[in-house]
C-alpha cells in the first residue's frame, strides 16, 4: 500500500491540493483576496512535477514496480513524462490566473480546486492500464474542464460554450463507453495488457474489434480536436476563460493525444490490431491531413487572435495525429521503425507555444472584457513590450521557424512517420509541409499586430501582474530552452515511448510471477493471461528488446 | 615557470567578448567610469595573459624549439568526415600577434576614454571595441582556417559597425556599407579556398594537419596549379581584408569611424589580418612561386599606388589612410618574396608607428573641433606639444631612417625580396607524381582522340611529356625572377615617397604659422593624460620596436626571426637566399638615403607650413596632379563599371521576378484561393450545437463505412 502511495504520490499531491483549496476557501470570507490561490496552486503543480522527476530519476534505484493499485495505474517513464508536462502546464496555469480570474468575476477557490481536479484527471488518464480507469481519469479531466469553460458566469458566452462543450462532450463519452463495452466483451477483460493479449489469440472477430477500435477512437479524436469532431473547439476555446483556454489547448491536448498513444500502443498495438493493420494507420493520415487543412484553412479568416489559436490547435492536432501513424502501423511489415519520442517531444513544444501564446492574450482581459481583436493587440510590443515579445515568441514557434521548437517538433515527426512503410506516406508529410507554409500566415499576422501596425491615441488597459509575468516568463524560457537544446527532451520522450511498448504490467507481472508461490495478480483474467505470456517470456517481441537495453 | 598557458587561451580569447557582452547589454544604465572600467579591464588582462604565455612559450621553446600550446575547447561541427574544431593554438606567430593585438588594443582603448568622452554612444562604443578584440583574437589564436575565418568575419562586421559608429550620418553610415561589401567579395575568394582546402585536408583545415599534409617531400595528390589557385584565392580575401589592388577602396573611406578606431581596426590590426594568414599558411604558399608573384607584384603595385595618392591628400587621416594601405602594400611584397618574417616583422613595428600616427592625428583633430584639412593647421609645435613630439618620432619611423623601426623592417623586405629565390629542385620533386599523371592524362588524351586504344600508349610517350612539363615548369619559375627586381623597384620608389608625405603631413601640421580661424586656435589644448600616454608608449615602441630585428647577417641578434622560425621553417625551405654582407650594408645606406632624400624634399617644400612652390609643382604636373588628388577614379571606375549595371540588374530582377512572378502569381493568387475556401469553411461552423452534432454523427458513420 505505502508503495502505490508512494508511486502515485505525483497523482495524490494534485487531490489533495483540490480538496485543500475546497475547503479552506469555504472558511474564508467571501470579501478575502484569494489570489494567493494561484501561487499555492502553482507550488502544488509544481511540487507534483518534481515528485515525478523524482520517481523518474530515483524509481529504478528503489527497485520500485511501476503499477500501482492492483495494476490500475502504471507510473512507468512514459506516465511520469506526461503528468510532469501538464503538471508544469497547471502550474502556467495557475500563475496566470488570480489577475484575469478576478476581473472578470470569477476568481474563487472552486476556479483552482477545479484546475487541480483537471491536472489530477490527466494524470491518472495517462496512467491509466485499464478501460476503467482511463474512463474515470478522462471525466474527471472533462467535468473539471467543462465547469472551468463556464465558469465566467455572467458571460453569456463563456456559459454557451460550457454547455455546447458539455453536451458534445457528453456524446464523445457515450461513444467511449460502447466502445469500451465491445473490447471488454471481445478480451474479457478491462486491463491493458489483458486485453492486448487476448486480441492477439488468432479468431478474434474482426468485425467487433472494428466497432471498438472506431468508437473508442472517434472519443478520442472528439477529445483532441481532430476533424469531422472538432466542431466545438472554437466555440469553447473562444467562450473559456483566457488562461482555460491556453490549458486546453496544452495540457488536454497533451494528455488526450497521451492517453490515446497509449492506449492504440499498449492496448491495441502489435498483433492485438490483427486484420485491422492495413487500414488504420491510413485512417489516421488521412484524418491527420484533413484535420490540418481544415484548422488552417479556416484559421485563415478568422479576425480575433483567440479564435485563430483555436483553430490552430485544430491544425496541430491534425499534426500531432500523423505523427501518431507511426505507432499504429503494423510491426510485422518490412521497414518498420519504431516511433521515437516526436510525438511527445512535439506535444512538450506544442504545449509551451500554446501556453506562451494564450499567457500574453491573458494580458488583455482587462476589466472583465474579453477580445483579442486586431485593435486590442496592436500596439502590445510597445506598451507592453515583455508580453508583445512572448505573444510574438509563441506564433513564431507554432509557425515553425527554426530556432524555436515548433521546428524540430516538426522535423521529428516528418522523421518518424517516414520511417513508417518505406516512405508510404511521403505524400503526408508533403502536405504537413504545406500546411505549415499556410499557418505561418496567420502566425505572422499576430506578429504583425503586435509590433508593425501605426498605434492608436489611447493606450489600452493591459492586467499587469506579477504572477501573469511569471508564466509568460517561464513558458518562453520553455520555448527558448528546449528548442536550442532539443536533444535532451527528445531522449526523455523517447524513453517514455519505449517504455509503453513492454505494457508496464507486463515487466511486474512477471516479477510476481518470478516469485516463489505468489498468485498471478490480475485474478480474474488470471487464466488467458498465463499461456502467453510464458511465450512471451521464452521469446521477446523484436521490439521489446530495446527498452531494456536502454535501461 | 613550470605551468601550462593551455588553460586559459579560452580566458585571453573570452574576457573581451565578456566586457562586449557586459557593456553592449548594460552598458546604458553603467556610468561611463564603469563602462570603460570593464572594457579596458577585459583587454588588459588579456593583455597579462598574452604576456604570461609568451614567457611560457620561450620557456618551452628552449627544450624543444617546435613547442606550441594547444586547446581544445569543444568539437564544433562534425558532418560526415569534415570537423572543425574550437581550438586554440598559441606558437611563436600567434604568441607575437595576440601581443600586439591586446597591446595596442589596450592602448586605444586607454586613449578612446577620454576620446569618446563626450559622445553620447560610449557603452556601445566600447561594447564593441571589446567585441573587435575578440573576434582579432579568435582569427589570430584560432587552431584551423574555421576559426580563422570566424574571427575574420567578426572583425569584418566590428569594422562596418565602427565605420558607421557615427550611422546618423549617411556618409558615414555608407562608407561602413562600402568596406562591408567590398570585404565579402574578397570573402568569398576566401571561403573557396577553405573549401577546397577541406577536400584536400580529409575534411579538416586544422593548421597543424595542413602543415603536415603539405610538408612532405613527395607529394602524391598535388598539382601545381591546383595549389597555385587555392594561393590566389586565398590571397583575393586577403586583398579584401588588407585594403590590396583592387580591392583597396574601403579602406580611405573607413576613416570615417572615430579615429581611434582608425588607429586600431584601419592600421594596426584587422588590415593586417591578410598578411598574417598567408604568413601562416607560409608553407602551402611556398609551393607555389606563381601566387608568390602575384602576390608580390599586387603589393608592390599597391604600395607606389597609394604612397603617390598619399602625396597630394590635404586630409590629415585620408593621407595615413592611404599610407596604411601602401605599407600594407609593402607587407605583401615580403610574404610574397617569401620573406614571412620580414612581413611579420612589419607588420609589428608598423603597428606601433602606424598606430601611433593615427592617436596622434586623432589627437589634433580632438584639439582643432574635428578640422581634419591640414591646410587649415599648422604650427601647431607650439600648442600640442606632447603630440608633436610623438607625431614626429612615428614619421621618423615610418619614413624609414634608422635607428627607429620602421627603418629595420623595410630594409629586411627589400634585402630580402632581392635576395631571395624558390628552392626549385624541392618544387619540382614535391610536384613529380602530380607532372606524372598529367602527362599520362594528356597523353591519353591525345591517343584516344587519334582512335587508338589505352593499350597502344607507349610508357616513353608519357615520360617524356611528364619530363616536358616539368621543363616548362621549371623555366616559368626562372622567368619569375625579373618580377622580384621590379618589385624591389616599386618597393624603393614607395619608400622615397613615404617619407616625403609623411613629412609633407608632419611640415604641414606642426610648423610654421596657423592657418586656420583663431577661435579654434585659443581652445587647443594638449592631450591629457590619457590620450598623452598611449602616444608615449607608442612612440617609445616606435623608436625601440626595430632593435629586436636587428639585420646584420641575420644572425643571432636578429630576435625577432629566430623566435618565428619554428612556424616558417617550411616556407623558408622552399624559398630562402643569402646576402653578402657588403651588399646588405650597402642597401641598408641605399634605403637610408631614399628616406632621407624624401624628408630634405618635403623639407625644402613644406617647411614653415606652405610655400609658392608646391602649387607651381602641382601646376606644371598638370593631368598627373588632378589624377593623383582624385585617386586615379577608382572610385567612379567602378561605380560606372560595376555597380550601375548590378543595380539596373536587381532592379529587372526586381520588377520581374520578385514584383510579378512572385507577388503577383504565387502568392497573392494562391493566398485568395486559400481565403475563399476557408470563408467557405466558415459557414458550417454556424454556431449551433445541433449542427456540431450532426458533424459529429457523421464523422462516426464515415469511420464506420471506412472500417466496415
Amino acid at each position: 500500500m505505502l508503495h502505490d502511495l508512494v508511486l502515485t504520490a505525483p497523482l495524490l499531491i494534485l487531490l489533495f491540493a483540490a480538496l485543500f483549496t475546497l475547503v479552506v476557501d469555504a472558511f474564508l470570507p467571501s470579501s478575502a483576496n484569494r489570489s494567493f490561490w494561484g501561487y499555492f496552486g502553482a507550488a502544488a503543480s509544481a511540487a507534483s512535477v518534481l515528485a515525478a522527476a523524482g520517481l523518474w530519476k530515483f524509481g529504478g534505484a528503489l527497485e520500485m514496480h511501476t503499477t500501482a493499485f492492483s495494476h490500475q495505474l502504471s507510473m512507468g517513464p512514459y506516465s511520469l513524462f506526461f503528468i510532469a508536462l501538464t503538471g508544469i502546464c497547471a502550474m502556467v496555469t495557475h500563475l496566470s490566473s488570480p489577475k484575469y480570474m478576478s476581473e472578470h468575476g470569477s476568481g474563487w477557490g472552486e476556479y483552482y480546486a477545479l484546475l487541480h481536479f483537471a491536472a489530477f484527471g490527466m494524470g491518472a488518464m495517462v496512467a491509466a492500464e485499464s478501460l476503467l480507469t482511463l474512463f474515470v481519469g478522462l471525466e474527471i479531466m472533462s467535468m473539471a474542464i467543462y465547469v472551468l469553460v463556464a465558469i465566467k458566469r455572467t458571460s453569456q458566452a463563456s456559459v454557451e460554450a460550457g454547455m455546447k462543450y458539455f453536451i458534445m462532450g457528453s456524446v464523445a463519452s457515450a461513444f467511449l463507453l460502447y466502445g469500451m463495452a465491445f473490447l471488454y466483451g471481445l478480451s474479457g477483460s478491462t486491463g491493458y495488457l489483458e486485453i492486448s493479449l487476448a486480441l492477439a489469440k488468432p479468431g478474434v472477430n474482426t468485425l467487433w474489434l472494428a466497432l471498438a477500435v472506431l468508437l473508442t477512437s472517434a472519443a478520442f479524436l472528439f477529445k483532441v480536436a481532430a476533424v469531422p469532431f472538432h466542431m466545438w473547439t472554437p466555440d469553447a476555446y473562444e467562450g473559456a476563460p483566457t488562461p482555460i483556454t491556453g490549458l486546453m489547448s496544452s495540457a488536454v491536448k497533451a494528455a488526450g493525444f497521451a492517453a490515446l498513444l497509449k492506449f492504440l500502443y499498449a492496448c491495441l498495438g502489435g498483433p492485438a490490431m490483427s486484420s485491422l493493420h492495413a487500414q488504420v494507420p491510413a485512417l489516421f493520415a488521412t484524418i491527420a491531413v484533413v484535420t490540418m487543412t481544415v484548422g488552417n484553412l479556416l484559421a485563415l479568416t478568422q479576425k480575433s487572435a483567440k479564435r485563430t489559436l483555436a483553430y490552430s490547435s485544430i491544425a496541430h492536432a491534425g499534426y500531432l495525429l500523423l505523427g501518431c501513424v507511426a505507432f499504429v502501423a503494423d510491426p510485422n511489415l518490412p521497414g518498420y521503425q519504431q516511433p521515437t519520442g516526436a510525438v511527445p517531444f512535439y506535444l512538450v513544444g506544442y504545449a509551451f507555444a500554446s501556453l506562451a501564446g494564450f499567457s500574453a492574450l491573458t494580458v488583455l482581459g482587462k476589466g472583465g472584457e474579453e477580445r483579442t481583436d486586431e485593435e486590442q493587440i496592436i500596439g502590445l510590443g510597445r506598451n507592453y513590450p515583455f508580453a508583445g515579445a512572448v505573444l510574438a515568441l509563441a506564433m513564431i514557434s507554432l509557425a515553425g521557424v527554426p530556432p524555436t521548437l515548433g521546428f524540430f517538433g516538426k522535423l521529428q515527426l516528418a522523421r518518424d512517420v517516414l520511417g513508417v512503410e518505406g516512405g508510404k506516406y511521403l505524400p503526408y508529410i508533403i502536405i504537413l509541409v504545406l500546411n505549415s507554409v499556410v499557418s505561418a500566415y496567420y502566425y505572422l499576422r499576430i506578429t504583425v499586430w503586435v509590433y508593425m501596425r501605426p498605434e492608436p491615441k489611447q493606450t489600452p488597459e493591459y492586467i499587469r501582474e506579477t504572477s501573469l509575468q511569471w508564466a509568460m516568463g517561464i513558458a518562453a524560457v520553455g520555448i527558448l530552452l528546449v528548442g536550442i537544446l532539443p536533444q535532451r527532451a527528445l531522449q526523455l520522450g523517447a524513453r517514455g515511448v519505449a517504455s509503453i511498448r513492454t505494457p508496464a504490467a507486463l515487466q511486474s507481472l512477471r516479477y510476481e510471477l518470478a516469485k516463489p508461490g505468489a498468485q498471478p495478480v490480475a485474478q480474474p483474467v488470471a487464466q488467458p493471461v498465463a499461456q502467453p505470456l510464458a511465450k512471451a517470456a521464452e521469446a521477446p517481441a523484436p521490439v521489446e528488446a530495446k527498452p531494456a537495453a536502454e535501461n | 615557470m613550470d605551468w601550462n598557458p593551455s588553460a586559459f587561451l579560452p580566458l585571453i580569447v573570452g574576457m573581451p567578448l565578456l566586457g562586449g557582452i557586459i557593456n553592449g547589454l548594460f552598458g546604458k544604465r553603467f556610468s561611463r567610469q564603469m563602462v570603460y572600467f570593464i572594457a579596458n579591464t577585459a583587454v588588459l588582462t588579456s593583455f597579462l595573459l598574452a604576456v604570461m604565455g609568451f614567457f611560457a612559450l620561450r620557456q618551452a621553446t628552449v627544450a624543444n624549439p617546435d613547442a606550441a600550446f594547444r586547446t581544445e575547447l569543444f568539437h564544433w561541427i562534425a558532418a560526415g568526415n569534415y570537423s572543425f574544431d574550437m581550438a586554440f593554438l598559441l606558437d611563436p606567430l600567434s604568441s607575437v600577434m595576440i601581443m600586439v593585438v591586446t597591446g595596442v588594443g589596450f592602448l586605444v582603448h586607454l586613449y578612446s576614454t577620454t576620446y569618446m568622452h563626450e559622445d553620447p554612444g560610449y557603452a556601445r562604443y566600447f561594447a564593441y571595441l571589446n567585441l573587435f578584440i575578440f573576434s582579432m583574437l579568435m582569427l589570430v589564436l584560432g587552431k584551423n582556417l574555421a576559426m580563422l575565418f570566424i574571427g575574420w568575419e567578426g572583425v569584418g562586421a566590428c569594422s562596418y559597425l565602427l565605420i558607421g559608429f557615427w550611422f546618423k550620418d549617411m556618409d558615414k553610415a555608407e562608407a561602413g556599407q562600402k568596406a562591408f561589401v567590398v570585404n565579402r567579395i574578397g570573402d568569398i575568394g576566401f571561403v573557396v579556398a577553405i573549401f577546397l582546402l577541406l577536400a584536400y585536408g580529409n575534411g579538416s583545415v586544422d593548421y597543424d594537419n595542413l602543415k603536415m599534409l603539405f610538408s612532405d617531400q613527395v607529394h602524391t595528390l598535388a598539382h601545381a596549379p591546383t595549389i597555385t589557385l587555392i594561393c590566389l584565392l586565398l590571397f583575393v580575401g586577403a586583398a579584401g581584408k588588407s585594403a590590396q589592388i583592387p580591392l583597396y577602396v574601403w579602406l580611405p573611406d573607413a576613416m570615417a569611424g572615430p579615429t581611434p578606431v582608425s588607429a586600431l581596426i584601419h592600421a594596426a590590426t584587422m588590415v593586417t589580418a591578410g598578411v598574417y594568414m598567408i604568413a601562416r599558411l607560409n608553407f602551402l604558399f611556398a609551393l607555389s612561386p606563381h601566387a608568390m608573384t602575384v602576390v608580390m607584384m599586387v603589393g608592390a603595385l599597391t604600395a607606389v599606388m597609394a604612397a603617390s595618392i598619399g602625396l597630394v591628400q590635404n586630409d590629415i587621416k585620408k593621407v595615413l589612410a592611404y599610407s596604411t594601405v601602401s605599407q600594407l602594400g609593402y607587407m605583401f611584397i615580403a610574404v610574397g618574396a617569401g620573406a614571412f618574417a620580414a612581413g611579420v616583422f612589419h607588420l609589428f613595428t608598423h603597428a606601433f608607428f602606424k598606430a601611433c600616427l593615427f592617436l596622434g592625428a586623432g589627437a589634433v583633430i580632438h584639439a582643432m573641433h574635428h578640422e581634419q584639412d591640414i591646410r587649415n593647421m599648422g604650427g601647431l609645435r607650439k600648442k600640442l606639444p606632447k603630440v608633436h613630439a610623438t607625431f614626429l618620432i612615428a614619421c621618423i619611423a615610418i619614413a624609414g631612417l634608422p635607428p627607429l623601426a620602421g627603418f629595420f623592417s623595410k630594409d629586411a623586405i627589400l634585402a630580402e625580396t632581392l635576395a631571395f629565390h624558390p628552392e626549385t629542385e624541392k618544387l619540382e620533386k614535391y610536384f613529380e607524381p602530380g607532372f606524372e599523371r598529367q602527362a599520362e592524362a594528356q597523353v591519353a588524351t591525345e591517343a584516344l582522340s587519334k582512335g587508338k586504344t589505352l593499350g597502344d600508349i607507349d610508357k616513353k610517350d608519357i615520360d617524356k611529356k611528364s619530363a616536358e612539363l616539368k621543363k616548362d615548369y621549371i623555366e616559368s619559375i626562372h622567368g619569375l625572377g625579373l618580377f622580384r627586381k621590379i618589385a624591389f623597384g616599386l618597393g624603393l620608389m614607395a619608400a622615397l615617397m613615404t617619407a616625403f608625405y609623411m613629412f609633407r603631413l608632419y611640415f604641414m601640421t606642426f610648423t610654421g604659422e596657423y592657418r586656420g580661424d583663431k577661435h579654434t586656435w585659443d581652445h587647443a589644448h594638449d592631450s591629457p593624460w590619457p590620450m598623452a600616454s598611449a602616444l608615449i608608449i607608442l612612440a617609445f615602441l616606435s623608436v625601440v620596436g626595430g632593435w629586436l630585428g636587428m639585420p646584420f647577417h641575420h644572425g643571432e641578434w636578429n630576435k625577432f626571426f629566430l623566435w618565428l622560425e619554428p612556424v616558417l621553417s617550411r616556407g623558408k625551405e622552399l624559398v630562402h637566399g643569402h646576402l653578402e654582407p657588403a651588399m646588405e650594408y650597402g642597401l641598408m645606406a641605399g634605403s637610408t638615403l631614399v628616406a632621407a632624400l624624401g624628408v630634405g624634399l618635403a623639407w625644402a617644400l613644406y617647411n614653415g607650413g606652405t610655400s609658392d612652390k608646391a602649387p607651381q609643382i602641382a601646376k606644371a604636373s598638370g593631368p598627373i596632379y588632378g589624377l593623383l588628388l582624385n585617386k586615379y577614379w577608382v572610385d567612379e571606375l567602378y561605380f560606372a563599371a560595376i555597380i550601375k549595371p548590378l543595380r539596373a540588374v536587381s532592379q529587372l530582377l526586381f520588377q520581374l521576378v520578385d514584383r510579378f512572378l512572385v507577388d503577383a502569381l504565387m502568392v497573392r493568387g494562391p493566398g485568395l484561393i486559400l481565403l475563399g475556401l476557408s470563408n467557405v469553411g466558415r459557414v458550417v461552423q454556424n454556431g449551433e450545437v445541433q449542427a456540431y452534432l450532426v458533424g459529429l454523427i457523421v464523422g462516426v458513420a464515415a469511420l464506420a463505412w471506412y472500417f466496415i
